[in-house]
């Protein structure tokens, strides 16, 4: 239980910067989740804070402490690697006790914490039992299990679901976040999947290219993405990023079509100088109607997808593409040309040339 | 943090030293006049340096016929080796078939024979044959060494080369054989070019069976043996720096490519 | 191509292999055997071995046991060691490899020569120490009169010569263990001795296992080196079943050798099979 401070990170290799001056703050006992696309520098930042890769610029604090030039051992932590490394010349028992045993533990003391720790991730039955003897997903445990049974201040997470099937991710996710909340260990989880960043963080801290885009707890960064960036990595289908320019001041012009601006969207982009624009607005904030209503626009079906519940419509509107997810009870055909309605308290405004949200 | 790499190379200056001195030492006595050679006491720079030594070994009787006995029996187990382990790699990398596993143990327990058990039962098969005292022989003997090898490194090699390559080919219209040739070959040659150096390398260097196998078609190694108890250091010196040379130069040459041959990785 | 040819494609590939390895290893290993059980006059017998069985026999098993038991060891740890070393990575470790891989293109019979240069009575090793001041007169260390000298130079020999092959075997093992062991290990405070003995050298088990069946049938089979240095003042297997068949041109006592070396060879080799064993794979 400690809070984990970075400060002005910096980590090159060779004359690739991995970690462009990252500064975070994770509370005491909080489960942060570093997300972002392959080689943005999530897993880098994460050795740094475990003292796997020395930083070039900048510190680490752990609990107030500053950890920056002290080896991992001494840092209090515990980190769980994404292919597991549990040794597989040791059984569980041995693999779950390796850090207890280098720590010179007595033994008795060593059973009782493996019995515990095995219970808690429930392998307590495999515990004399080799790894090769088991599935990757209970391996997984064992790793966890490992990582646990030091009672570290902080714990590490290298996409430890990423090598388990579909269901059982599912489940070791609702597991996973489980076990932190009951015990309270600040947990530090690097992951690439943004459901899985959005159903187990606490914050998510998304990383572009070495530098942060935006902290924050899954629900603003849905709802208030910081950036273009973010609002197209998080949500599945993605945001729909429709370029325009604003007119007049209060309007959107989309073609032939113009979109009026809510009032309080207005007042917040009147300081913007500029006129080009990004309109961001997800797939299931817009109405599609047959009939023309106030303030949407024209859009012809190009694609439907049923995909069960829900039907995915794939439209273009002026030669640029939309996304819109709705009802199956809708009739719609692919060629057909229909209304569009975005829903005005969803609307998101992007600055063209920075991607910054104007709003 | 700084002690610990100032002994890593301190041991790495010591055991590269430890390899490299005594070839260097061979270097010097080669090029000593054969009487400093026996000369007490004497420093370990010759007064002179010069070629005789290396010179009359190369006149010596048998010494040259040695020699050219010694690259035929060579080339011949190049030429075998490649022929026999290369489609079989090829094979073993491309297909799966039935007693695939079995081929590949067979193979590989040739290896955990000594070749005395070999040699010896060959020299009364080879007299049967007409081949005791043949290059051919010897050759043969070679190739069993050289051959798993072959095998086991083309298998790597062609592993490495995409089969989709020449499934693509043969889609276009070329047969199994052209897609080879036009796909993977260029691909694999310098790989396969480093085998037939390395077989090359086992069947110049190898001593018994050359040794028991041949009587007046001697091999280097076999010739050295045979007159080991009657010449003088001068001759062998130079004998063993004439067959070092080569191989150096060319385990130099190939040195990047023979160490990804093995799997290591450099950097 | 026809299908059916298709089918027996892969078969047409491998079978100059399978013909070779009949011809020239089944066919010698089924005659040396059978040789080494029969009488010039063809009758099925004993009496090779009991023949060959005598003082030189013994000494040769004698002195090649004992020199196959100091020199694996220390090939192994040096092996190990040059593996740790190119495994740092530091700068020049590469080209230290190169090094270590030079006696692998050498000639058993090259290196025996180099050493003789060392260890012959006006050798190398002399001159040094008479320019040091340590000698005043040549001392002698390959005779018969200095068994112990004698071995050790043969065993300093084979180090200098078969090390490369451990190693090259070991090092891709080494580099094989995924850095991940490693880290874990270093998240949890191991020191670098700890590392080995807990990380390192368990999982490299399987890849030790492979290089010293390799090496120790190669061990077996030492000839030329013995016979540069010492001649006949050192019997070892490999050298009595020359000298046998080229003095005695009598083939059933020289199968009969060779056909004991196998079995101790292959002893080893299932020894270590067994002993190394692991039940997981990397």
């Amino acid at each position: 239980m400690a809070e984990v401070r970075l400060e002005n990170v910096c980590k090159s290799f060779e004359d690739v910067k991995a970690v462009d001056n990252i500064s975070l703050h994770v509370r005491d006992g909080e489960f942060i989740v570093l997300l972002g696309p392959s080689g943005c520098g999530k897993t880098t930042t994460l050795r740094c804070v475990a003292g796997l890769e020395h930083v070039d610029k900048g510190k680490i604090f752990i609990d107030e402490k500053d950890v920056t030039d002290l080896p991992p051992a001494q840092r209090g932590l515990s980190m769980v690697f994404q292919s597991y490394a549990v040794f597989p010349h040791m059984t569980v028992f041995d693999n779950i006790a390796f850090g207890l045993k280098l720590r010179k533990t007595p033994a008795d003391q060593i059973k009782e914490k493996v019995k515990d720790v095995a219970g808690l991730v429930q392998i307590g039955d495999l515990i004399d039992r080799y790894p090769y003897q088991l599935s990757g997903g209970q391996r997984q445990r064992v790793a966890l299990a490992r990582a646990l049974a030091i009672d570290p201040k902080v714990l590490l997470l290298d996409e430890p679901l990423s090598n388990l099937d579909a269901a059982l991710r599912l489940q070791m996710r609702a597991e996973l976040k489980l076990l932190q909340r009951k015990s309270k260990v600040t947990t530090l989880y690097v992951t690439h999947d943004q459901v899985e960043a959005m159903s187990m963080g606490d914050r998510i801290a998304i990383i572009r290219n070495g530098s942060l885009e935006q902290v924050d707890t899954p629900e603003r960064v849905f709802n208030h993405p910081e950036n273009t960036f973010v609002g197209n990595f998080i949500g599945s289908p993605p945001m729909n990023m429709l370029e325009c320019n604003i007119v007049e001041g209060s309007n959107i012009a989309i073609g032939n079509f113009t979109y009026k601006l809510p009032d309080s969207v207005v007042k917040a982009i009147r300081k913007t100088k500029t006129s080009r624009v990004i309109l961001g607005i997800r797939p299931k904030n817009i109405t599609i109607t047959k009939d023309r209503r106030k303030n949407a626009f024209r859009a012809k079906i190009e694609v439907i997808e049923p995909i069960g519940e829900e039907l995915v419509v794939h439209l273009t509107v002026e030669g640029k593409l939309l996304t819109v997810i709705t009802s199956p009870t809708q009739d719609l055909r692919m060629g057909e040309k229909v209304w569009l309605t975005p829903d005005s308290r969803k609307i998101h405004i992007f600055d063209k040339k920075t991607g910054k949200n104007l709003l | 943090m700084k002690k610990q790499i100032v002994i890593c190379y301190i041991a790495m200056v010591i055991i590269s030293l430890f390899v490299l001195v005594p070839i260097i030492l061979i270097t010097i006595g080669t090029f000593t006049p054969r009487l400093e050679l026996y000369k007490w006491p004497r420093g370990l720079i010759p007064s002179r340096f010069t070629s005789d030594s290396f010179i009359s070994f190369a006149q010596s009787y048998g010494v040259m016929n040695g020699l050219k006995n010694s690259i035929m029996v060579a080339v011949l187990t190049v030429v075998f080796s490649t022929l026999i382990g290369v489609p079989a790699g090829y094979s073993l990398s491309r297909f799966k078939f039935k007693g695939k596993s079995l081929f590949t143990v067979g193979v590989l327990t040739t290896r955990m024979f000594p070749i005395a058990i070999l040699a010896v039962p060959l020299v009364k098969i080879y007299m049967g044959l007409g081949i005791y005292d043949s290059i051919l022989g010897v050759a043969f003997i070679h190739t069993i060494f050289a051959f798993p090898f072959a095998i086991l490194i083309s298998h790597s090699i062609f592993a490495s080369v995409p089969g989709e390559l020449e499934e693509a080919a043969m889609v276009l219209g070329c047969s199994r054989l052209g897609a080879f040739r036009r796909t993977t070959l260029p691909l694999v040659a310098p790989g396969i070019a480093a085998i037939a150096i390395f077989a090359f390398i086992i069947s110049w260097n190898e001593v018994f069976a050359a040794t028991l196998l041949t009587l007046h078609n001697r091999t280097l190694p076999a010739l050295i043996v045979a007159r080991l108890e009657a010449t003088t250091l001068d001759f062998l010196f130079a004998s063993a720096f004439f067959m070092l040379v080569p191989c150096i130069v060319f385990i130099f040459i190939i040195r990047k490519r023979l160490l990804r041959m093995w799997g290591i990785i450099l950097r | 191509m026809s299908p059916k040819r298709q089918l027996l494609l892969p078969f047409f590939l491998i079978l100059p292999a399978i013909i070779f390895f009949l011809i020239f290893f089944a066919l010698p290993l089924i005659s040396g055997i059978q040789t080494a059980f029969t009488t010039p006059e063809g009758q099925l017998t004993l009496a090779n071995f009991e023949k060959i069985y005598g003082k030189s026999f013994i000494k040769a098993v004698f002195n090649t046991l004992s020199l196959v038991a100091i020199i694996i060891p220390i090939q192994l740890a040096l092996a190990l060691v040059i593996a740790l070393l190119v495994n740092t990575r530091l700068f020049g470790s590469s080209k230290f490899l190169f090094i270590c891989a030079i006696p692998i293109a050498l000639s058993e019979i090259v290196a025996g020569i180099i050493w003789l240069s060392i260890f012959t009575e006006k050798g190398y090793l002399n001159v040094m120490l008479h320019t040091l001041g340590f000698l005043k007169q040549p001392a002698i260390y390959l005779s018969y009169e200095e068994p112990t000298t004698l071995f050790m130079t043969i065993a300093l020999t084979e180090i200098w010569r078969a090390t490369a092959i451990v190693m090259i075997i070991i090092i891709p093992g080494l580099q094989m263990i995924h850095k991940d062991y490693f880290d874990t290990a270093d998240i949890f405070g191991a020191s670098r001795l700890q590392k080995l003995r807990h990380v390192t050298l368990p999982m490299l088990k399987p890849t030790i296992r492979t290089s010293l069946i390799i090496r120790t049938v190669l061990a077996f089979q030492m000839f030329a080196p013995v016979l540069v240095l010492a001649g006949r003042a050192f019997p070892v297997l490999a050298s009595e079943t020359y000298r046998i068949q080229f003095f005695t041109r009598n083939i059933h006592l020289a199968a009969a050798y060779a056909l004991i070396i196998m079995v101790i060879s292959t002893a080893f080799v299932l020894f270590y099979m067994r002993s190394l064993r692991t039940r997981w794979s990397a």
